[in-house]
C-alpha cells in the first residue's frame, strides 16, 4: 500500500481505485457527500418526481438511512464475521426504548440527543455481550437459534412488562433531536436528512477503518476458518464477542434515531420480519462490502416502500387491464420477492450483487476448493 | 437409537437405555400432573391439561424430528421445514374438503364423522396424501435449494433456508389471502372420562399415531440399511462415502422422511386446531427447533422429547394464566440450556466441527 | 376501533342525505372558482383489513358525490394519489402510516384526512398531522388516548396541545368496554367473567376498561390472560378458563387477532353454552363474509355478542343503505356511514371556513372550522358535537347478538353515554 495518487488530468477508473484505496476515510466522506446531494436531486427529475414530491422523497431517505445504518451493523456480524445473527431487530428495540426513556413525557426526562444515541448504542452493546459472552462460544450455527430466540424475547418483554414499558400501546411523544441552532419538525424532512447523512457517513468510516485494523483482519480469519485461527494464537471469543457487540451497538444507534424520528417506539415496531429485511439487504448488498450493503438496503427499502405501492396505483390508474399485472398486489408480494431474492443469490451470485472481493474468492473458493490457501493468506495478515 | 454420532447401535444397553427413559417420562408426567394438580387444586383440570401437552407435544415431536434428522445428516437449519409441516396442513385441508383449489375435489367432508370404518378410510387417504406430497416437496427443496451449496460456507444454506420457508409462506398467503381457514372436524368432540376430566378421541389418537410414527422411525433407522447409511453418514460423511453410501440418496432419503413426518404432523394440526393459516409454520418451527436443540440436536429421541418439553412447558404457563409470556419461557429455557448444557439434554458433548 | 355490517332494522327515515350541512346559507359564487382541493385517505387496504376499509372508501365517495363535488367556492377531489395505503405485509402498519402522513401533510392541496381504522397508527400519525395543522377525521378509531389528555392524548399531539387537528365520529373505548360490562351484569345477568385480551392496543386497552366497569359493579373477575396473535394453540388457555368456571367471556380484540380461534378453543373446552362478548372487533360482517368472526366461528358462535362504538339505529339508515347498494352494488356497512359522516365533517368544514388566499391559509381555516365545539353537525348517523378534545357527543354504544337464522348479528339495542 504505497502508492501515491499521481496529478494526472485524465480521472481514469484505475486512479478513482488508486484513490479509494489510499485515502479510505476520505473516499466515503467524498462519497457520502456526492450522494447527498445527489439523492434530492434525482428525486426532481422523472420519473421520480411523479411518484411523490421532493420532500416526501427527501423524508423517505432519511427513513431508508435507518436501514442503512442496521444493515451496515448487521454486516458486521454477518459479513465480516460470518455469525448469524436472526434477531436483530431485538438490538435496535433496545437502542430505540432507550431513547424514549432518555427523552419523552413517560419518563419525565429529557437528555441531550447526542448523548442518547450513544447511550442507545452502548445499551445495545451491553446486551450483546451479555448474550453472546455465553452462547458465542457454542458452535455456530446455535448462535442462530439463540438470537432468533432473543428476538422474540425482547418484543415480548417490552409488550408485557407494561408497568415499565408502557406495554403494547409504547412510548409515545419522545422528543425530536435537539442539535444546537437546528429546527427539527416533522414536516421539514430536511435536517432529519442531513443528520442522517453524518450519522451514515460517521457509522461508514468507523466500520472501513475497524475492517483494516487488526480485529477486521481476525473477523475475516475467523470467518474464513475459525479452527486454525484458533490454532493461530487468535482468541476467537472475545473476536466474535466484539463483532456481535459492535453490531449491535450500531443497531442501538439506529433504533435511538429511529425513536426520535418517528417520535414513539411500540413492540410492534420490531418483530422478527424487521430482522429478515434487513439479512435480506445485507444478502443482497453483497455481505462483507459495506458500500454495497449500504446500497443494498437503500435500494430495497425505496423499492418497499415506494415503488411497489406506486406500481399498484399506477397499473389501478390505467385506463386499460393489463392482465395479471392489474391483478397483482405488488406490496403482497414482498416477502415473496425477497425469499427468492435469497435462494437465487445463494445459489447463483453468494458474493451478492456489490460483492466484497475477499468474500467473493471465498464464496467461490468452494467450486475450486482452494478455501485453506484463502485462509491461509488472510491468517497471516491478522496475525 | 441416534442418527448422529451415537456409538452403539441396538444393543443390549441401548434397551435398557430406552426402557429408563421411558420410566422417566412416565415418572416425569405424573411428577407434572401432580404439580399442576397442586398448583390449579383440581384433578381433572390437571388431567385436561396433561392431555393437551401430550397432544400439543406430539405435534411438536413429529416437526422436530425433520430438523434433526436434516441437522444431524448435514448440519443445516432447515428453516423451511416449518413451512413445510404449514403446507401439509393445507394439503389435508385440500384433500379433506371440495375447495376447487387448482381444480383438484378433495373428499368433501363439513363435519363429523360418525361411521368408524368411513372416518379411518378419510383419515388414511389424507395421511398418504398429505405424506407423500410434503416428503416430495422436501426432497425437492433439498434438490434444488440445498444440494448445489453442500459445499458452500455453512451461512449460504442457512440463508437458502430462510429464502424457501418465505417462498412457501408467501405462495401459501396468495393463494389462500391471509386469514384462518376452517378445517372440518372429523373427530366427534366426546371423549372418555379419565380423573373427572373428558379425554376427546382425537387427543388419543394423535398421541398414538405419533408414538407409532416415532417407535417406526427408530426401528428404521437403527435396523434398516438405509438407517445405518444414514447414521454412518452424519458420523463422518467422507468415510461414509468410502464405505460404499450414495451420499445423495441418503441426504434425498433423510429430506423424504423428514417431510413425510411433517405431513403427518399437518394433518393432526388441522383436526386438533380446527382451522389453519399460512404463517403457522413460522412459529411452529420456530419450536420444533428449539424442541431439537433442547433435547440433543441429531438425536432421535431428544427431539421427542424435547417437543414434548417444550409443549410442557408452554400448557404450564398457559394453565397458569401466563400464556402472554409462554413464547418468551420457551425461548429463555432454551437459551439456558444451551448455555449449560449445549448439546442438549440427552445429546453427547462434541466440540465444532471445522 | 371496529364497526361493520348494518344488519336489517326497522327504522324509516326522515333524513335527506346530501343536505346535511350545518350551516344554513352556504356561500354563493360559483362552485369551484377558488380552485380544487383534496380530502385525502389513509386507510389499511391489504388482507383482511381491505374488507373494512373498502366500504368507508365508498363511503367517503359517495358523500363527495352527494355534495356535488363542490364545498363553498372550491371544488373537491379525490385522486388516487391521496388515497394511501398503510397496511404491510398484509396488515396495519404504524411505521408506514406515519410515512404516509408526511405524505398527506406536504400536499398542499390536501385539507383533510379521512382515516386511520387503527388506533396504533393513528397513535404516530397525530403528532405529524398535528403539528402540520391537517384536520384529520376518524370514521373508527377508538382508543381513548388518542384524544383525552387524562390519557396522555397531549403527549400524541405535542406539537399544538391546545390546537385540535384529530376528531372522530365514534366514541371510545372507555365507554364501549363498560358497555358491555354492563350488558352483561343488567341485561344477560352474569356476574363471574373471564376475560382474555390480544395484547395489543386496542384489545388489551377495551379488556382494561371493561374489567374496571365490572369489578366496580358487582361483577367478578374470575381470570384473565392475554394472547398475543401469534399463539396457535388455544385449548390450555381454555382448559385453565374452564376451571374457573365463568358465566361470560369477554374478548378484547379483533377477529384477526383471534377472536373465533378462542371462541372455537372455548367450546372444544366445555364453555359452549356461555356467552361470549367481544368488542367492534369480532362485529365484522355476516356469517357468509370471507374471514369475519362469523364466518370462521360457524356454529359455536351460537353465544356470541358484540357491541359497536358507533349508533346502530339512526334516522335514514334505510335510505343510506339503499343508495349505497345503488351507487356500489354492494351493502354498507356500519364504518361506510362514519366514513361518510368523516366525509361531511371536512366538506361543511371547508364551507365555513371560506375563502382563503392560499392553500396553506385555507388548511388551518377549515382544521379551525372543523373542531369549532360550537358546530352541530347534522350527519348521516345524526346530529353530534365535537367535544374541546375532538371526541363526538355522540356516545352511543350498540349491542348486537348472534341470530342462527340469518347467520348474522341481530341489533338488540343501543345504550347512550351521553345521556
Amino acid at each position: 500500500m504505497t502508492g501515491r495518487v499521481k496529478g494526472r488530468t485524465s480521472l481514469s477508473r484505475a486512479t478513482l481505485r488508486e484513490f479509494v484505496d489510499v485515502h479510505r476515510s476520505t473516499s466515503i466522506l467524498l462519497g457520502m457527500a456526492l450522494v447527498g446531494v445527489l439523492l434530492p436531486l434525482i428525486a426532481l427529475v422523472p420519473p421520480f418526481n411523479i411518484f411523490q414530491n421532493q420532500s416526501v422523497w427527501v423524508s423517505g431517505f432519511s427513513n431508508a438511512g435507518v436501514f442503512v445504518l442496521l444493515a451496515l451493523g448487521l454486516n458486521i456480524v454477518v459479513g465480516l464475521a460470518g455469525l448469524l445473527d436472526l434477531g436483530y431487530a431485538a438490538f435496535f428495540a433496545i437502542g430505540a426504548y432507550a431513547y424514549a426513556y432518555g427523552a419523552s413525557p413517560f419518563s419525565g426526562q429529557h437528555f441531550p440527543f447526542i448523548v442518547l444515541l450513544v447511550v442507545g448504542a452502548l445499551v445495545a452493546a451491553t446486551f450483546g455481550v451479555l448474550l453472546g459472552a455465553p452462547t458465542l462460544r457454542l458452535r455456530g450455527d446455535y448462535l442462530a437459534i439463540v438470537t432468533l430466540g432473543f428476538g422474540e424475547i425482547v418484543p415480548i418483554v417490552f409488550l408485557n412488562a407494561d408497568k415499565y414499558t408502557n406495554g403494547t400501546n409504547g412510548i409515545g411523544g419522545v422528543y425530536k433531536p435537539d442539535i444546537p441552532f437546528v429546527e427539527f419538525t416533522l414536516l421539514n424532512p430536511w435536517p432529519f436528512y442531513v443528520l442522517m447523512l453524518v450519522l451514515v457517513t460517521i457509522v461508514m468510516i468507523l466500520i472501513y477503518r475497524l475492517t483494516e485494523s487488526r480485529i477486521g483482519r481476525a473477523w475475516m480469519a475467523i470467518r474464513e476458518d475459525e479452527l486454525a485461527a484458533a490454532s493461530n494464537g487468535l482468541n476467537t471469543v472475545t473476536t466474535k464477542l466484539m463483532a456481535f457487540a459492535l453490531g449491535a451497538s450500531t443497531a442501538g444507534f439506529a433504533g435511538a434515531f429511529n425513536a426520535s424520528s418517528l417520535t414513539s417506539v411500540d413492540p410492534g415496531q420490531f418483530l422478527s420480519t424487521v430482522s429478515f429485511t434487513i439479512l435480506a439487504m445485507v444478502v443482497l448488498g453483497g455481505m462483507g462490502n459495506i458500500w454495497g450493503v449500504a446500497l443494498g438496503a437503500f435500494v430495497i427499502y425505496t423499492v418497499q416502500i415506494v415503488f411497489l405501492k406506486q406500481l399498484n396505483t399506477f397499473f389501478e390508474g390505467l385506463p386499460f387491464h393489463v392482465p395479471v399485472l392489474s391483478d397483482v398486489n405488488f406490496v403482497q408480494y414482498q416477502f415473496l420477492l425477497y425469499g427468492l431474492a435469497l435462494v437465487l443469490m445463494m445459489l447463483f451470485r453468494p458474493e451478492g450483487l456489490f460483492p466484497s472481493q475477499r468474500r467473493k474468492q471465498e464464496l467461490h473458493a468452494a467450486d475450486a476448493a482452494d478455501t485453506e490457501s484463502s485462509a491461509k493468506a488472510t491468517m497471516e495478515e491478522a496475525l | 437409537m441416534t442418527v448422529a454420532r451415537s456409538s452403539s447401535p441396538a444393543s443390549a444397553p441401548g434397551f435398557i437405555r430406552r426402557f429408563r427413559l421411558v420410566g422417566y417420562s412416565l415418572i416425569g408426567i405424573v411428577a407434572y400432573f401432580l404439580l399442576l394438580a397442586f398448583m390449579l387444586n383440581s384433578t381433572a383440570t390437571a388431567a385436561q391439561q396433561v392431555a393437551n401437552a401430550l397432544t400439543l407435544g406430539a405435534i411438536y415431536a413429529l416437526v422436530a424430528l425433520g430438523y434433526t434428522m436434516v441437522y444431524g445428516i448435514i448440519e443445516l437449519i432447515n428453516f423451511a421445514h416449518g413451512d413445510v409441516f404449514m403446507v401439509g396442513s393445507f394439503v389435508a385441508l385440500w384433500t379433506l374438503t371440495s375447495d376447487p383449489i387448482f381444480n383438484v375435489v378433495g373428499l368433501g367432508q363439513t363435519g363429523i364423522v360418525t361411521n368408524i370404518a368411513l372416518l379411518a378410510g378419510i383419515l388414511l387417504l389424507t395421511f398418504t396424501v398429505s405424506m407423500v406430497l410434503m416428503a416430495v416437496l422436501n426432497m425437492g427443496i433439498e434438490r434444488f435449494a440445498y444440494r448445489p451449496l453442500r459445499n458452500a460456507p455453512k451461512v449460504a444454506p442457512l440463508i437458502t433456508a430462510i429464502g424457501v420457508s418465505l417462498i412457501l409462506q408467501n405462495v401459501i398467503q396468495i393463494i389462500v389471502g391471509t386469514g384462518d381457514r376452517p378445517v372440518p372436524q372429523l373427530f366427534p368432540t366426546d371423549g372418555f372420562q379419565f380423573l373427572g376430566a373428558n379425554i376427546r378421541y382425537l387427543n388419543l389418537f394423535i398421541f398414538l399415531v405419533a408414538l407409532v410414527l416415532l417407535y417406526g422411525l427408530q426401528q428404521f433407522v437403527s435396523r434398516t440399511r438405509l438407517g445405518r447409511a444414514m447414521r454412518a453418514t452424519a458420523q463422518d460423511q467422507q468415510a461414509a462415502q468410502l464405505m460404499g453410501v450414495d451420499l445423495n440418496q441418503t441426504i434425498a432419503m433423510t429430506f423424504l422422511i423428514g417431510g413425510a413426518l411433517a405431513g403427518a404432523a399437518g394433518v393432526f394440526q388441522g383436526q386438533y386446531l380446527g382451522y389453519v393459516r399460512f404463517d403457522l409454520g413460522f412459529n411452529a418451527g420456530l419450536k420444533a427447533f428449539t424442541a431439537a436443540v433442547l433435547g440433543g440436536i441429531g438425536n432421535l429421541t431428544g427431539a421427542a422429547l424435547g417437543g414434548f418439553l417444550i409443549a410442557f412447558l408452554e400448557v404450564f404457563a398457559a394453565a397458569n394464566g401466563q400464556q402472554r409470556w409462554s413464547q418468551a419461557i420457551v425461548f429463555v429455557v432454551l437459551i439456558v440450556v444451551l448455555v449449560f448444557r449445549p448439546a442438549g439434554i440427552l445429546g453427547q458433548q462434541i466440540g465444532e466441527r471445522a | 376501533m371496529k364497526f361493520r355490517k348494518l344488519t336489517a332494522l326497522a327504522g324509516a327515515s326522515l333524513m335527506v342525505l346530501g343536505a346535511c350541512s350545518a350551516t344554513p346559507g352556504a356561500s354563493g359564487g360559483a362552485g369551484g372558482s377558488k380552485g380544487t382541493v383534496y380530502i385525502g385517505i389513509e386507510l389499511p387496504q391489504q388482507g383482511s383489513e381491505l374488507a373494512a376499509s373498502e366500504p368507508i372508501i365508498n363511503g367517503i365517495k359517495l358523500a363527495v358525490k352527494d355534495a356535488g363535488g363542490v364545498a363553498g367556492n372550491y371544488k373537491i377531489e379525490i385522486p388516487n394519489s391521496v388515497i394511501l395505503d398503510d397496511a404491510k405485509d398484509g396488515a396495519h402498519d404504524p411505521q408506514t402510516g406515519a410515512v404516509n402522513m408526511k405524505t398527506l401533510a406536504t400536499n398542499e392541496q390536501v385539507v383533510g384526512v379521512i382515516g386511520p381504522l387503527n388506533s396504533s397508527v393513528a397513535k404516530v400519525q397525530i403528532p405529524i398531522s398535528n403539528e402540520a395543522g391537517l384536520l384529520q377525521c376518524s370514521p373508527a378509531n377508538t382508543n381513548e388516548g388518542l384524544t383525552k389528555p387524562e390519557f396522555g392524548a397531549k403527549d400524541v399531539r405535542k406539537a399544538n396541545p391546545d390546537k385540535i387537528n384529530y376528531v372522530r365520529v365514534v366514541t371510545t373505548d372507555d365507554n364501549q368496554g363498560p358497555a358491555a360490562a354492563k350488558y352483561i351484569l343488567e341485561v344477560l345477568k352474569k356476574k363471574k367473567v373471564y376475560i382474555i385480551d390480544d395484547t395489543e392496543t386496542f384489545g388489551k386497552g377495551i379488556a382494561d376498561n371493561f374489567e374496571k366497569y365490572l369489578t366496580a359493579n358487582g361483577g367478578e373477575l374470575v381470570g384473565r390472560d392475554g394472547v398475543p396473535k401469534t399463539t396457535t394453540d388455544y385449548s390450555a388457555i381454555m382448559t385453565a378458563a374452564a376451571a374457573k368456571k365463568p358465566e361470560a367471556i369477554y374478548f378484547g380484540g379483533v377477529t384477526a387477532t383471534g377472536g373465533a380461534r378462542i371462541l372455537k378453543a372455548a367450546v372444544q373446552a366445555g364453555l359452549a353454552d356461555v356467552p361470549y362478548i367481544g368488542p367492534d372487533g369480532i362485529y365484522d360482517g355476516s356469517g357468509t363474509t370471507k374471514d369475519s368472526f362469523l364466518n370462521l366461528a360457524a356454529a359455536d358462535a351460537k353465544n356470541s355478542y358484540a357491541t359497536a362504538a358507533a349508533v346502530g339505529d339512526y334516522p335514514g339508515r334505510q335510505e343510506f343503505t339503499d343508495k349505497f347498494k345503488k351507487e356500489f352494488s354492494k351493502d354498507p356497512t356500519g364504518y361506510s356511514a362514519t366514513g361518510y359522516a368523516c366525509a361531511q365533517v371536512v366538506i361543511d368544514a371547508i364551507k365555513r371556513a371560506g375563502d382563503a388566499a392560499n392553500m396553506k391559509e385555507l388548511r388551518e381555516k377549515v382544521r379551525v372550522a372543523a373542531v369549532d365545539t360550537s358546530v352541530t353537525y347534522k350527519s348521516v348517523i345524526g346530529e353530534f358535537k365535537f367535544d374541546a378534545n375532538g371526541d363526538t357527543s355522540q356516545k352511543i354504544i350498540s349491542f348486537y347478538g348472534f341470530d342462527a337464522a340469518t347467520k348474522d348479528w341481530v341489533f338488540k339495542e343501543q345504550l347512550d353515554f351521553a345521556k
